[in-house]
């Protein structure tokens, strides 16, 4: 008969059995590529001029020279705020709506996920030619309307709200969806509570709903503007980080650096850049979201 | 360029001969069906061997795989016993590219040959992962002097060496609407300034129509229109700091921006929406990939005598166009380079390469141009016949290891250039900065 101790041991050494192959895979599919990645950012590595050498701080050197970095940061920084705030007030408003009690309500927030279920690259692609000056759905609208057909991807500043909105129209239905638990969340004792004290329903979302939804907000925040950064297909098939590179993003550049020029080395350089940005927007974002959980 | 030779140049193709050649096609399809193998070259080792144990061949074909393709991989299947599996790459030139670096940089043995581009055949070649061709030209006595020469040595191969043989030719003709040009009574323009005169006659806003339509779009087609217009300024995409093609670069934009006969999307515009606008009767002349000539075939309103096409009007340098074209390539790392030599030998073949003019596209030697069935069959034949009559109009893009860098750094400043963002000198100013040491890496 096995002693208590002996069969502890037995269960800890299975259960390392089982996590281990999950965690030597983690290694080999993420840790190593990041390393790696690291690594080759020292180096002029290009397989087309079939070179390796080591280039100390070259390629990070060559970001602060390069213009195109500084449009496409401009550019990453403008779009993760804009899309991220637009797509936050939205949320919280459609997942307001989506919880008042109303004839089809399931029927509904289903099809509130639709643009969020389509790939990006489908959506992309068919924004490219809503937002076509001669056969764009938008523009027939504004032609009947006022005769005018606006140069959308043309002109600098459109350019760059018809990326944005073709990001905030597909991904806002998700944000609604993870508020609209929340809200589902929130005790309705609270809100009688709120009511017996006299407040009406904008001071009871104000005092009730919004600090409730906090941590909520502020950790959708985090993802959303991390998924912000690293957007691709919205750019890649809408733009190509055009006009000129209006709207050229950071993960696009390390698109066009590694996989059609084969620069790897400065493509890694600028992929370690955006690490960078990640890792701050998460680090930055968890010390919000620790402030939230303390005030409640 | 006098304007005899011009018209010479225009000619506009029935569909009577389209139906007659058509017929004549059929037959000689079932015929080639019929027709007993054509053996393989004695130093292929022998067809028996071949026959007794066949092999299987694993290709990569980009563009339309219709039935003509089929009738290919039947012919060599039939001829050599071997097996062919052939993929059907992405259609998204840019996807294609990608798809097949990852696989040429991983060192793929799964792929034994490929239908390649001017750009892959440097690109890849330079890096190593294509087989050098010279050996497959001597073994099948391939005669590389029926190819437009600046196909072979100038986008085929790299540092001397052969790394593709051209299969399909790929032209930029100036094509027009006929009946657009009838009507307004003009003549196809000799020179900038009657492109311009043109285009105006021809163009009329309210009712949707321009005089010519340009793709401008970032991602290589604004790129080509780039070497295109600034080579006749003498200038080129690798060498926009010179006057030529700023003064090319400053008429492009004022086609659109200014003299109003091109429509002011035109940054925008890619070869998709330019066809789906040409379709629409919406342009008069555009000068593009023969290719699209092709296809306007299938359209049965166009086919009525209405699309022609005539030579490049001449710049302020000259009144050249650029060339390109496919072709197939060998994988370094495949392990059955015996196998792919063989079917590069066999598709080098006139008679294999002649049944691209049932996709309506014209095979790259030059013999076959002239060939009635080609010239009907494949459009745009007749007038890269002429182009080769009329001298060295043709030429092709600066493909160096490092184009698609070059291409990406001169459509980036331009396209800020035409959607008014920078000035042109600013443009070609930070192009260059960006495209000079990228050439003295290739170059030297």
């Amino acid at each position: 008969m096995l002693s208590r101790q002996n069969l502890s041991t037995r269960r800890i050494l299975l259960a390392w059995l089982l996590v281990t192959p999950v965690v030597l895979w983690r290694l080999l599919t993420s840790v190593y590529p990041f390393l790696r990645t690291f690594y080759i950012s020292f180096f002029d590595n290009s397989p087309v001029r079939r070179t390796f050498d080591f280039v100390g701080l070259d390629n990070y050197m060559a970001l602060t020279r390069d213009a195109n970095v500084d449009a496409t940061l401009t550019f990453t920084l403008f779009f993760t705020v804009t899309s991220v705030a637009l797509q936050v007030v939205l949320g919280l408003a459609i997942a307001e709506l989506l919880n008042q009690r109303f004839k089809m309500r399931n029927f509904t927030r289903a099809v509130n996920l639709l643009p969020w279920a389509m790939a990006p690259i489908v959506i992309a692609t068919a924004a490219r030619w809503i937002f076509h000056q001669d056969y764009g759905l938008i523009n027939d609208i504004i032609w009947r309307l006022s005769g005018e057909r606006p140069l959308w991807l043309v002109n600098f500043t459109t350019a760059r709200f018809a990326v944005t909105i073709t990001d905030v129209w597909k991904n806002t239905a998700f944000l609604a969806v993870i508020f609209l638990s929340g809200l589902q969340g929130i005790p309705l004792e609270l809100y009688e509570a709120a009511k017996i004290d006299g407040a009406d329903g904008v001071r009871s979302y104000w005092y009730v709903t919004l600090p409730l939804l906090m941590p909520l907000i502020i950790s959708m925040i985090i993802f959303t503007a991390i998924f912000r950064v690293l957007t691709f297909e919205i750019v890649y098939a809408l733009t190509n980080g055009g006009p000129g590179t209006a709207t050229s993003l950071l993960s696009y550049l390390v698109y066009l650096e590694g996989f059609r020029v084969l620069n790897f080395g400065y493509a890694s350089a600028i992929a370690m850049l955006l690490f960078f940005i990640v890792l701050v927007v998460g680090v930055v974002g968890y010390g919000f979201l620790r402030r939230a959980w303390e005030r409640l | 360029m006098t304007r005899k030779v011009q018209a010479s140049l225009t000619r506009p193709v029935s569909r009577r001969a389209f139906l007659k050649t058509a017929g004549a096609g059929a037959a000689f399809a079932a015929l080639s069906a019929c027709a007993a193998p054509v053996a393989a070259p004695a130093e292929d080792g022998g067809g028996e061997e071949t026959m007794a144990e066949p092999q299987e061949l694993n290709i990569v074909y980009w563009a339309d795989s219709n039935d003509f393709f089929q009738g290919v991989i039947d012919q060599y299947q039939e001829e050599t016993g071997n097996i062919v599996n052939y993929e059907v790459a992405p259609a998204v030139y840019i996807e294609w590219q990608q798809m097949m670096t990852t696989r040429l940089a991983s060192g793929d043995t799964g792929t034994d040959a490929f239908h390649s581009d001017d750009f892959q055949a440097s690109i890849y070649g330079a890096a190593g992962w294509l087989s050098p061709l010279e050996p497959v030209v001597e073994l099948y006595d391939i005669d590389l002097d029926d190819w437009p020469q600046t196909l072979i040595y100038d986008v085929s191969s790299w540092d001397g060496v052969l790394y593709r043989i051209p299969w399909g030719n790929d032209t930029e003709i100036f094509f027009y609407r006929t009946d657009y040009f009838e009507e307004a009574g003009v003549s196809p323009p000799a020179d900038w300034n009657e492109l311009v005169e043109v285009g105006t006659a021809l163009t009329d806003e309210d009712a949707g129509i321009y005089g010519i339509a340009l793709s401008a779009t970032i991602g290589g087609q604004l790129g080509n229109e780039i070497q295109h217009w600034t080579n006749q300024g003498g200038g080129a995409i690798n060498d926009l700091d010179n006057d030529g093609a700023r003064e090319a670069l400053a008429f492009y934009k004022a086609l659109y921006a200014e003299h109003n006969i091109a429509p002011d999307s035109a940054p925008q515009e890619d070869y998709s929406s330019v066809f789906q606008g040409w379709l629409s009767d919406k342009y008069a002349m555009w000068w593009c990939w023969d290719g699209f000539f092709g296809a306007m075939r299938t359209n049965e309103e166009f086919w009525a005598d209405q699309v022609s096409a005539f030579l490049p009007p001449m710049g302020p340098d000259n009144a050249e166009t650029i060339t390109g074209c496919w072709g197939w390539s060998v994988v370094a790392s495949s392990p059955k380079q015996e196998l792919a030599n063989e079917w590069i030998g066999f598709t080098a073949r006139s008679d294999v390469m002649k049944q691209q003019i049932y996709r309506g596209r014209v095979p790259a030697r030059v013999s076959l141009w002239a060939d009635p069935e080609v010239q009907d069959l494949a459009p745009s034949s007749p007038f890269l016949l002429d182009l080769a009559e009329a001298g060295s109009l043709v030429k092709a893009r600066p493909v160096t290891p490092s184009i698609q860098e070059i291409y990406d750094a001169a459509e980036q400043n331009v396209h800020a250039f035409l959607t008014d963002q920078v000035s042109l000198d600013e443009a070609v100013t930070a192009a260059m900065d960006k495209i000079n040491p990228i050439l003295e890496r290739d170059l030297g």
